[in-house]
């Protein structure tokens, strides 16, 4: 299987020449195969969206390379997609829902206009918002803006989805469909998914591989397989005891990481610099 | 609803009678009053002529060239500064002392130097508008919620798609709110400067009916500039629904 | 030890000396450009000189005396101002027939500059003080009916549900109750229409006075005195500016709750 996307050795710091000067990600490597599914859990605070941040090359990492296709890329890479947990912030207010899901494609020069608007009707409904194409983001459910926000990442065919919480603002009835709106999406086009989450079970329900991250400086700590089977069921699944025993080690895991984190603030210079 | 404009229409109708009323029966004197109907006679008469409707224009006039001239310097100079920090740092201190310097306290200054003709008027307004312009501007670019730009980047735009597609849109509903404020701002200033140092235009027309006791026309002169005011208010209104009725954000 | 490079980036990206160093050298070239007679120096003569005029006109007391006139009128105007924009603004927020009455009428003679009336405020007032304070008035009233009127419309339901759970029905929970919730917007207002009113003041006084600060100014240049009349320009830029700081600085010490209030709203 091909490593589709490989991190090595990532370091980004922060404040490099000030006295809140922070290490969030220290040497972090790992590398993720073609149509994999992974995710990323950890501690609080542990710099799992700078790590994403960086990934997606939207900021600079302070050390190390990130390989795409064993290309080392240092701007955006077309192959890549990402959806922001902040779905209020990211989808243009001023654009309707057509006009922000062809956003993506209109830097694909090659089509015409008919072309993005096929493509970008078809991703909307391959997200169930058939008939919404013409409304507006502050119109729909937060809910609805996320499929949107994932439909502008679909018309753009990436190759690797990268997803930040995307379901962390949404409430729990429409997390679980959005969970399964997802997993019928990857499994219909078979992209590489890395997905942040604090969600230890969305986690483990969703991937093939999860990444436990360890508290700043972030590395990862364990890279655990998921033998659950596919396709994965809400009901069928959540009944598995394996489904508890992948919980509850990483459980285990980050609640140790969380009071190593403790104890090592309580002699570490203050304040926490989020990205 | 309904009712409640009509108490309104009835308010204002009463107000406008007892104009007429207290005018007609000479409770005040005529030569300062005179009946609400003569004045919208003589309105009308004027209106018909050349007299007011070039006055009007001439106040027009200038006010939207100086408003223009505002709008074509700043709008560019706002996003200048918010987009590149040293402009900001240069500009800023500038701005700020001559923020509390209104466009009224130098009309006289810039009688000196431009005479009474329309380039004073022009610049004046130029200069009020020039305030509530930049600093919107400047505010609604760095307003813009990073992660539009990070959004754009990530779907492979270009420095200048960013800029035409996520800055421009995103910072447009608060720019659009300076130039609303400046309007009547620039009216204001139209009438200011050409009730201090004027001979034409609106200012000027209810200033100088005045001094030859024209009163009639005074009032007709000032019926006209409040329509300019009410009619400028309506419009914004109207292009304010229209363009940024996307933004939620300031709605309350 | 940073390197001179990077002390200078740090300047220009962090410090607004820039801007300071770029007025700096505006005023200086203005200076050398009156010195040098490459400006007529009857229009615009040299920033010492009319720092000198400034200083001599300031010891004289003219200046401190037209500034006192202006200040007057200002507020007196302002205080009608106050209490005719609060009271129609509150009455128009708290009962809708108020509103209905009056809206329409409002909504038509808002937008009226002020200063056109002026003429007719000469015909009816004369051209003595009393004219100026009713246009400072009329100009004030307005902003401060805005802010009232929405600042009370928006007193949330639940503060005076509240109230009225606690026996503090209307009309006594005006005062208790509506007014103060309604404070942040009626003390924008407020402010807002103290800097309207001093411009207001002294544009009145160009037209016709026989002092303050506007009649100083075109007094001044019609008698080719420039010097003072930049002086005069310099000062009301100044009045404001001290009008506005004063202003914000007492509206801290008694609306501090305000900035905690909204603080924690939005977090």
């Amino acid at each position: 299987m091909a490593a589709i996307l490989q991190a090595i050795g990532l370091q980004k710091v922060y404040n490099p020449e000030n006295p809140t000067r922070t290490v969030a990600l220290d040497g972090l490597s790992f590398c993720v195969d073609q149509g994999e599914f992974v995710s990323f859990v950890g501690p609080s605070g542990c710099g799992k969206t700078t790590l994403l941040m960086t990934l997606s090359c939207l900021t600079e990492p302070t050390g190390g390379k990130i390989l795409v296709k064993d290309r080392e890329v240092a701007a955006p890479p077309p192959e890549m997609a990402v959806v922001f947990q902040d779905y209020g912030r990211s989808l243009f207010p001023w654009r309707t829902v057509l006009r922000n899901v062809t956003f993506g494609l209109e830097s694909k020069k090659q089509l015409s206009t008919a072309d993005r608007t096929e493509i970008a009707m078809r991703a909307i409904r391959d997200v169930g918002l058939a008939g919404f194409e013409q409304h507006y983001p502050w119109q729909l459910s937060g809910g609805m803006q996320q499929r949107v926000a994932i439909a502008r990442a679909l018309a753009y065919e990436p190759d690797i989805l990268l997803m930040d919480e995307p379901f962390a603002s949404v409430d729990a009835q429409a997390r679980t469909e959005l969970e399964d709106l997802l997993l019928g999406i990857w499994e219909k086009f078979s992209q590489t998914i890395l997905f942040v989450t604090h969600d230890i079970e969305e986690a483990v329900y969703l991937s093939d591989r999860v990444f436990v991250l360890s508290a700043r400086p972030a590395s990862i700590i364990n890279a655990m397989s998921v033998d659950l089977g596919r396709p994965r069921d809400q009901l069928a699944t959540r009944e598995l005891p394996a489904f508890w025993k992948y919980r509850h080690e990483i459980y285990r895991i980050i609640r140790q990481e969380t009071i190593r984190q403790r104890a090592d603030a309580t002699g570490a210079p203050p304040g926490e610099v989020r990205p | 609803m309904k009712q409640e404009r009509a108490l309104g229409l009835v308010f204002l109708g009463a107000l406008l009678g007892a104009w007429e009323l207290v005018a007609r029966l000479e409770l005040v004197s005529r030569r300062y009053f005179p009946p609400m109907t003569h004045v919208i006679l003589t309105f009308l008469q004027l209106s018909g002529s050349l007299d007011l409707p070039l006055d009007l224009g001439r106040s027009l006039g200038r006010m939207f060239g100086g408003f223009f001239l505002a709008v074509l310097l700043m709008v560019p100079l706002g996003f200048l500064m918010a987009r590149v920090r040293p402009a900001y740092n240069l500009f800023e201190p500038l701005v700020e002392t001559l923020r509390p310097l209104s466009a009224p306290a130098i009309i006289p200054v810039v009688m000196l130097f431009l005479g009474v003709g329309n380039a004073m008027k022009i610049f004046v307004v130029f200069y009020a508008c020039a305030f509530p312009i930049l600093i919107n501007t400047v505010d609604g670019v760095r307003g813009v919620d990073p992660v539009f730009v990070h959004t754009a980047r990530t779907y492979g735009a270009t420095s200048q798609e960013i800029m035409r597609k996520v800055i421009l849109p995103a910072a447009w509903p608060q720019i659009f709110g300076g130039l609303r404020t400046s309007l009547p701002i620039a009216l204001i200033v139209v009438i200011t400067s050409e009730l201090i140092g004027g001979n034409d235009g609106l200012g000027f027309f209810i200033l100088n009916n005045m001094r030859n006791f024209y009163i009639r026309e005074s009032y007709a002169g000032l019926l006209m500039v409040g329509l300019v005011g009410y009619g400028l208010n309506r419009v914004a209104m109207v292009l304010d629904a229209r363009f940024t009725a996307w933004d939620r954000k300031g709605r309350d | 030890m940073r390197r001179g490079g990077g002390g200078i980036r740090r300047l220009l990206y962090e410090t607004r000396c820039p801007g300071y160093l770029f007025m700096g050298l505006l005023l200086g070239f203005w200076e050398v450009a009156a010195l040098a007679d490459l400006v007529d120096a009857d229009f615009i003569p040299r920033i010492t000189a009319i720092a000198v005029s400034c200083g001599e006109l300031i010891r004289s007391g003219e200046l401190p005396q037209h500034v006192a006139r202006t200040l007057a009128r200002t507020f007196q105007g302002y205080a009608w101002g106050i209490l005719l924009g609060v009271a129609v603004g509150a009455a128009s927020g708290l009962w809708r027939p108020v509103h209905a009455l009056l809206g329409l009428t409002i909504e038509i003679l808002r937008p009226m500059p002020v200063v056109a009336t002026i003429p007719i405020g000469i015909l009816f007032l004369g051209m003595g003080n009393r004219m100026n304070v009713f246009v400072v008035a009329l100009a004030t009233t307005w902003p401060i009916y805005v802010n009232t009127f929405q600042g009370v419309r928006r007193v949330g339901a639940e503060l005076i549900d509240t109230g009225r759970i606690f026996g503090c029905h209307p009309p006594r929970n005006i005062f208790k109750i509506v007014l103060p919730a309604a404070m942040p917007f009626i003390v924008s207002g407020l402010r807002v229409s103290l800097a309207i009113g001093l411009i207001v003041a002294v544009i009145s006084e160009m037209l016709v006075s026989g002092d303050g600060l506007g009649h100083f100014i075109v007094d001044t240049a019609q008698a080719f005195r420039v010097p003072e009349m930049y002086a005069g320009v310099i000062a009301t830029a100044a009045v404001g500016y001290a009008l506005n700081r004063t202003f914000l600085a007492v509206e801290n010490r008694f609306m501090g709750w305000h900035k905690g209030f909204t603080a924690q709203r939005a977090a």
